[in-house]
């Protein structure tokens, strides 16, 4: 029954996708960017469903069943990254309009005048974007092997996924993301309500019952405690606020828009829809009352329903997380793909012309969309380590985006390099040595524990830049501030 | 093309500034002074009840930075 439920909605997604492409012609602006057409909706759902892959729906009612309160930190900073892109995405959106600029690599390299640094950038994001690719893989995977309870095995999803994925991105591009993305929403609203309801009322009689109830049975539970104090809470939701829109696929939704006041407007639903999280963290709650004493925290929300729920009902979920990895899936291969095509292979004599380029980018989905399978297929040890490795590169690419705004500093390609050099070296010794700025650093005052590493990296990478900046040429004229 | 001096109210460019930073800083301060469980409000715990009600406020004081936007008043005239 289940199974039924999970293959209808797959091939719905799939008729989806594919339709999706009808009565357009194709060219790497249109496969990458939908031409720069889409309207509030289709952006809003872009945008959002970032926030809902199968790795904040696995992940949030994980961290939630896990560690209790630091949980709400993804709350949090959503909210911080709609206010912040309110001010600057419309700027980036009408500067990449206005020299046709289709990738994130292109924005900053058309920005400082530098093809190397688009280079860089691409680098970056192509690293920083296969462990994120590989991890809404291997949530795919989990997801329907618990759903069909072993009908069909998380191997198999993974490799049926992947090859619905390649198809279905190399025919409609990003119009397939879409399109798919408008049921994936329906579905997983509907869930997560109707799951952060039933379950809180099935464990504990209610919401208010539970939180009672936890309250008592496990006081530090629900507050902040050290290492993840305030500190640390405040830090992380700054730092995760600045690198949300720094990822190379946010790069592509932004541009995907119609007009800049799909930004605005966004910005003031999207806290709203944010609060869907506390239906999530509900879940995750409640599954502590239900199946206590998980070794994997992440599977929380999953084995609470197929503990409680009927087959179809499981097979529902196991429908809108096979959705959940598809939509952001999809828009992190064509992305990869793009960048690669675009700001790599462009540079040989042979990938001269649009067309061909395009060709290139369609083609490298099937090796990107293997790798991050084989990734996901062979294990998951290192792939979480790679993914915040990746994200906390990523976020080191705001200073350049900030500074590229301010009139008074014309900051030279120079300048970001060395910012981006010193800050992404920073994360890696951070990272190899498995250490944090407070115990590598000792002299720091212990009140500091839970400081965020990437502000630290943030810090170095800033003033890299400017002492850089310094000694060094201008860097090409300020942004327009004017509507045209 | 808009009349520029819609665009440069001083004034009006603080209050938005203001209105869209509040919520950040309620966000990113209020942790520290209001780390606690109780009381529960509308049967959340307290911080977790202090993060949802300032999602509200944010969507309410994004609306009126919006609002109060001198491009949203050409939008949809003599663009393109």
């Amino acid at each position: 029954m289940a199974l039924t439920v999970v293959l209808l909605v797959f091939a719905l997604a799939m008729t989806l996708g594919l339709a999706a492409r009808r009565g357009r012609r194709m060219d790497m602006e249109q496969w990458t960017i939908g031409r720069r057409g889409f309207g509030s909706i289709l952006v809003f759902l872009l945008m959002a469903g970032e926030i809902y892959t199968t790795f904040t729906f696995l992940g949030a009612s994980g961290y939630a069943y896990g560690r209790g309160a630091p949980a709400f930190y993804i709350i949090a900073y959503g909210v911080v990254a709609y206010a912040l892109g309110y001010w600057f995405l419309p700027r980036v959106w009408r500067y990449a309009r206005d020299h046709g600029l289709i990738t994130q690599a292109d924005f900053f390299a058309h920005r400082f005048d530098s093809y190397g640094l688009g280079i860089a950038v691409g680098l970056i994001g192509v690293v920083a974007m296969l462990p994120y690719l590989a991890l809404q893989l291997e949530g795919l995977g989990l997801i329907v092997q618990i759903t069909t309870q072993g009908a069909v095995g998380s191997t198999t999803a993974i490799v049926i996924g992947t090859a619905g994925l390649v198809v279905y991105v190399v025919i409609s591009g990003i119009h397939a993301s879409a399109w798919t993305a408008v049921v994936k929403d329906i579905m997983v609203l509907g869930l997560a309500i109707f799951l952060g309801i039933y379950l809180p009322f099935h464990a504990y009689g209610g919401i208010g019952e539970m939180f009672h109830k936890l309250a008592v049975e496990s006081p530090r539970l629900l507050s902040l405690h050290s290492p993840q104090g305030p500190l640390w809470f405040s830090t992380t939701v700054l730092v995760s606020a600045l690198g949300f829109w720094m990822w190379p696929h946010a790069f592509a939704y932004t541009f995907s828009a119609r007009d800049e006041h799909i930004f605005r407007r966004n910005a003031v639903y999207l806290p709203l829809y944010q609060l869907l999280l506390l239906f999530v963290f509900f879940t995750g709650f409640a599954a502590l009352g239900i199946v206590p004493g998980l070794s994997k925290p992440d599977l929380a929300l999953l084995a609470a329903s197929a503990a409680t729920l009927p087959a179809w009902v499981l097979g529902l979920i196991g429908g809108a997380g096979l959705l959940a990895a598809l939509v952001p899936g999809s828009l992190l291969l064509i992305v990869t793909a793009a960048l690669l095509a675009k700001n790599g292979l462009a540079l040989l004599p042979a990938f001269a012309s649009e067309r061909r380029i395009h060709l290139a980018a369609r083609i490298l989905v099937l090796p990107i969309a293997i790798g991050a399978a084989a990734f996901a297929i062979l294990g998951n040890t290192g792939i979480v380590g790679l993914l915040l490795l990746g994200y906390s590169y990523i976020s080191q690419l705001f200073p350049a985006l900030a500074f590229s705004f301010l009139a008074r500093r014309r900051v030279g390609a120079a300048a970001v390099y060395a910012g981006l050099a010193a800050g992404a070296l920073v994360v890696t010794i951070l990272t190899l040595t498995h250490k944090h700025v407070v115990t590598l650093l000792p002299f720091l005052p212990h009140a500091l524990t839970g400081l965020n590493d990437g502000i630290a990296a943030l810090l170095v990478n800033i003033t890299m830049l400017l002492v850089v900046h310094a000694f060094t040429a201008r860097g090409p004229e300020p942004l327009p501030q004017t509507e045209r | 093309m808009s009349n520029p001096s819609e665009r440069h109210s001083p004034l009006v460019t603080a209050v938005r500034v203001a209105l869209a930073l509040i919520p950040v800083i309620a966000l990113l301060v209020g942790p520290f002074f209001l780390n606690r469980t109780r009381p529960l409000v509308l049967g959340l715990p307290f911080l977790m009840f202090w993060i949802s009600a300032w999602a509200v406020v944010a969507a309410a004081a994004m609306g009126c930075v919006y609002w109060l936007d001198p491009r949203r008043k050409t939008h949809g005239k003599a663009r393109d």
